[in-house]
């Protein structure tokens, strides 16, 4: 039960490379509230210097009220520091070491006026199933994702359609709930939208399963004929169908290329 | 320039080439002559000083892996299940159950001042037959001033209720909060972020861990053990230029007993890699006779019985297996790198197979790319290497220190629940390093083992557990072999066996005085050797353990 009034921390996993610090600057540099992200070293933010208000040993302020902190011998410490500042942040992003278990660190984020908003972890769709079949790494990776509460795919516009297929069975091998969200490069695809056909949840299920192989993501709210709605998600060539109060949408479909 | 002769009922040089004496000649802090009295008497005159004659001057204890933070037990309660030695030579009992430990613990309540905290260390209730320490234990001690102990592990610590109250644990949803069997907070904290949620007490213990000012107090634990040389391995002093230059001026005292080995702890150090380097190799005046940089250290994971260590399969045995690499294995090598090519020493926390090999494999690409044939880097704790690594480790000329206390602190729980009988068998294998020609030391990573040399060479000979059974009795080694271990080896591999570990002609005066030959004593007595105290540099140290 998370205390009213506490922080909410969002905990970034992944292995070295997965794409844990493109994603933090993007949080920093689009944030419209002061939050806080604490990281194991400056040297791999790299952030814009046009953001940068004013740069210390250990913090960087940035120009919209956000600040980068190295988190040093302590994260406890890193924590209460940034509780402690005169705008205390609206939420902590903590960016977990390439080797660590996001669920470890993310049991810092308790008491102290903090509580878990939740475990994002970076995969890369590029490296992740070789890296994994590195025995020094096995546990070290798969730890990673079963801690998460949401998987991202990065680089997903770089791997092979064949290598993404076998990257989704892959994932749902190492952990059954993980629903992956492809974020990197998107720029790279084309997204277009389509109208779902009429009827229902399983003919629609059939209608998407048959797109075309260079579909790497579609997602939308489709209204059966029965005239509820349902979630439909496809990522490779899984496609999966939940129940869903929102309203009905278009299919959104990224493919790869042009 | 004065010249004293110290004459004894044996002397032992840790030098194979005259493995034994009867008289040290000392001029200048260094040693002029070894050998007769006779021969040390051709030097000129000397002052023949007999007050060792009925003891053995043995080449001084050599401790390449140690920390500063043993000078932790002059500031907190100790309530383990062994004995132990505080740094004023005063002995701390071990408690031996539940009630010995309340009884102890009601005694240092009456010592302190209203609503202070009461902190003490090394609680290891696997020894009271399976009763589980609770917060109602600790409840019967005091139940209006906070109460935090912490296990010999490090992973847990058990409070009282008026913690447990004070932080709300019960309503919190940590996941190391302990419960009991209806899911109420028992008092247990598990792990460092759940330790950290009894926020004062855990800042006042952490404060009393490490304070580079307490090097003095460390020195006199070693000098105690019989140490003199000894590293700290692992600090970030090079962070600190002030604290660097104290930490010269105080160990440059004659009455500072022990030479330092300062290794620089690359994991946490927070600078570059080259700069880092850079700066041990330009350290200039900071360095002196009693203050070396010679090797830097690298974690590279946790501990087998923490379950933290990095296994090869078939991974633990009983338990959860926590495997934590702290480095990227692919960044090992740019770490290490700025190091070996300026010549400087590598230690590596390796205790998993897994962290072995990354290791080796490292040294291996950095030998291809820049040759150091004198390199000594060292695998240090190394206490799952498979027979297959030492192979390499020894065709690459890298060392090991093994922590052969665990045979005697955790071999039982080895066996039973960590890795299983097999490879705790053949855990910190000292025989299969020695059949191969690697150069080995031992070491008691203290304050995790108590420092004894005397102890680490009791348990590489014997590998006797606390049942009274061995543990893999292959991998024993001889009193000769040990001994090496602690002094010249040990040396060795800290790029020092120039200037300690052994009793040779031009090098410093550093003796370990101790009241019975370890070459004589039956081997199951070496840890009860008393020692009187040291020589370090020609000055006299006694032990001030009553």
């Amino acid at each position: 039960m998370a205390a009213v009034n506490t922080i909410p921390v969002l905990v970034v996993g992944g292995y070295l490379g997965a794409g844990k610090t493109t994603f933090i600057n993007q949080l920093l540099s689009t944030a419209k509230e002061p939050i806080a992200v604490l990281v194991n070293d400056f040297g791999s933010v790299n952030i814009d210097a046009a953001l940068i208000a004013e740069q210390h040993a250990d913090t960087i302020e940035l120009t919209n009220g956000c600040v980068c902190c190295v988190i040093g011998d302590s994260l406890v410490d890193a924590l209460q520091l940034v509780a402690s500042r005169t705008t205390p942040p609206t939420e902590v992003i903590i960016e977990a070491s390439g080797v660590a278990d996001p669920a470890k660190v993310a049991e810092y984020a308790y008491g102290h006026g903090f509580h878990l908003a939740g475990i994002v972890t970076m995969v890369d769709a590029t490296t992740v199933r070789e890296r994994h079949a590195d025995v020094r790494l096995a546990r070290t990776i798969e730890r990673q994702i079963i801690a998460a509460h949401e998987v991202r795919i990065t680089k997903a516009d770089i791997a092979p359609l064949a290598e993404l297929k076998l990257l989704d069975e892959w994932l749902q091998t190492v952990k059954h709930s993980a629903t992956p969200t492809m974020v990197d490069h998107l720029a790279l695809h084309t997204t277009n939208t389509m109208d779902f056909p009429a009827g229902d949840a399983e003919f629609i299920r059939n209608w998407v399963e048959a797109l075309p192989a260079d579909i790497v993501r579609a997602k939308g709210i489709a209204r059966t004929a029965s005239g509820s709605c349902v979630l439909v998600q496809r990522v490779g060539n899984r496609t999966t169908i939940t129940p869903s109060t929102a309203n009905a949408t278009q299919l959104v479909v990224i493919r790869v290329g042009n | 320039m004065s010249t004293t002769i110290y004459t004894a009922r044996v002397i032992r040089t840790a030098n194979e080439s005259q493995p034994t004496a009867q008289a040290v000649a000392v001029r200048d802090g260094k040693v002029l002559a070894v050998g007769s009295l006779e021969d040390c008497l051709s030097w000129g005159d000397a002052t023949i000083d007999t007050r060792f004659e009925n003891q053995v001057i043995s080449a001084g204890f050599v401790e390449a892996h140690a920390h500063q933070m043993e000078s932790m037990f002059a500031h907190i309660a100790y309530i383990g299940w062994f004995d132990r030695w505080r740094p004023d030579g005063t002995l701390a009992r071990g408690t031996k159950s539940v009630d010995e430990l309340i009884t102890r613990l009601r005694e240092i309540d009456a010592t302190l001042e209203p609503g202070a905290p009461l902190l003490a260390a090394g609680l290891d209730p696997i020894y009271y037959g399976g009763e589980r320490v609770n917060r109602h234990h600790l409840d019967e001690v005091s139940t209006s001033r906070p109460i935090m102990l912490m296990h010999q592990s490090g992973h847990l610590t058990t409070c009282n209720s008026v913690v447990v109250n004070k932080y709300d644990l019960n309503s919190m949803d940590a996941p190391g909060i302990g419960r009991d069997a209806n899911g109420v907070a028992n008092g247990e904290l598990r792990e460092p972020a759940a330790m950290a949620l009894a926020t004062d007490e855990w800042r006042a213990y952490v404060a009393m861990l490490s304070n580079p000012a307490d090097i003095a107090l460390f020195a006199q634990s070693m000098r105690n053990a019989g140490i003199t040389t000894a590293a700290d391995l692992a600090n970030s002093l090079l962070r600190l230029p002030a604290m660097i230059e104290r930490l010269s001026n105080v160990t440059k005292e004659d009455s500072f007993p022990v030479r330092v080995v300062a290794a620089t702890h690359i994991n946490t150090i927070g600078m570059q890699m080259q700069e880092v380097a850079d700066k041990l190799c330009n350290l200039g005046t900071i360095n002196h006779d009693k203050l070396h940089f010679p090797i830097v250290k690298l974690v590279l994971d946790g501990s087998i019985q923490g379950f933290t260590a990095m296994i090869s399969w078939p991974g633990v045995f009983k338990g959860e297996d926590h495997g934590q690499f702290l480095v990227p294995p692919e960044q090992v090598i740019d770490l290490l790198r700025p190091f070996h090519r300026a010549g400087i020493g590598i230690h590596c926390h390796c205790n998993g197979d897994l962290t072995a090999g990354v290791f080796i494999d490292a040294i291996d690409q950095l030998l291809r790319e820049h040759s150091w044939l004198d390199h000594r880097h060292t695998i240090t704790h190394a206490q799952l290497v498979t027979n297959a690594q030492l192979r390499r480790a020894k065709n690459l000329g890298m060392c090991c220190n093994f922590f052969s206390n665990h045979v005697w602190t955790w071999g039982e729980q080895h066996r039973a629940i960590t890795v299983g009988p097999d490879r705790a068998d053949r855990i910190d294998p000292c025989a299969t390093a020695e059949r191969l020609g690697i150069s080995f030391a031992l070491h008691s990573d203290a304050p995790v083992t108590p420092p004894s040399q005397l102890h680490t060479m009791w348990a590489a000979v014997n590998r006797v557990m606390p049942n009274g059974k061995v543990l893999g009795p292959n991998e024993r080694i001889s009193v000769a072999s040990a001994y090496k271990a602690v002094t010249i080896d040990a040396a060795y591999q800290m790029h020092m066996d120039h200037l300690v570990g052994s009793i040779e002609v031009g090098k410093f005066a550093d003796f370990t005085i101790l009241d019975m030959d370890p070459f004589e004593v039956d081997p199951m007595e070496l840890r009860d050797i008393n020692v009187w105290g040291t020589v370090v540099g020609g000055v006299i140290h006694p032990s001030n353990r009553g």
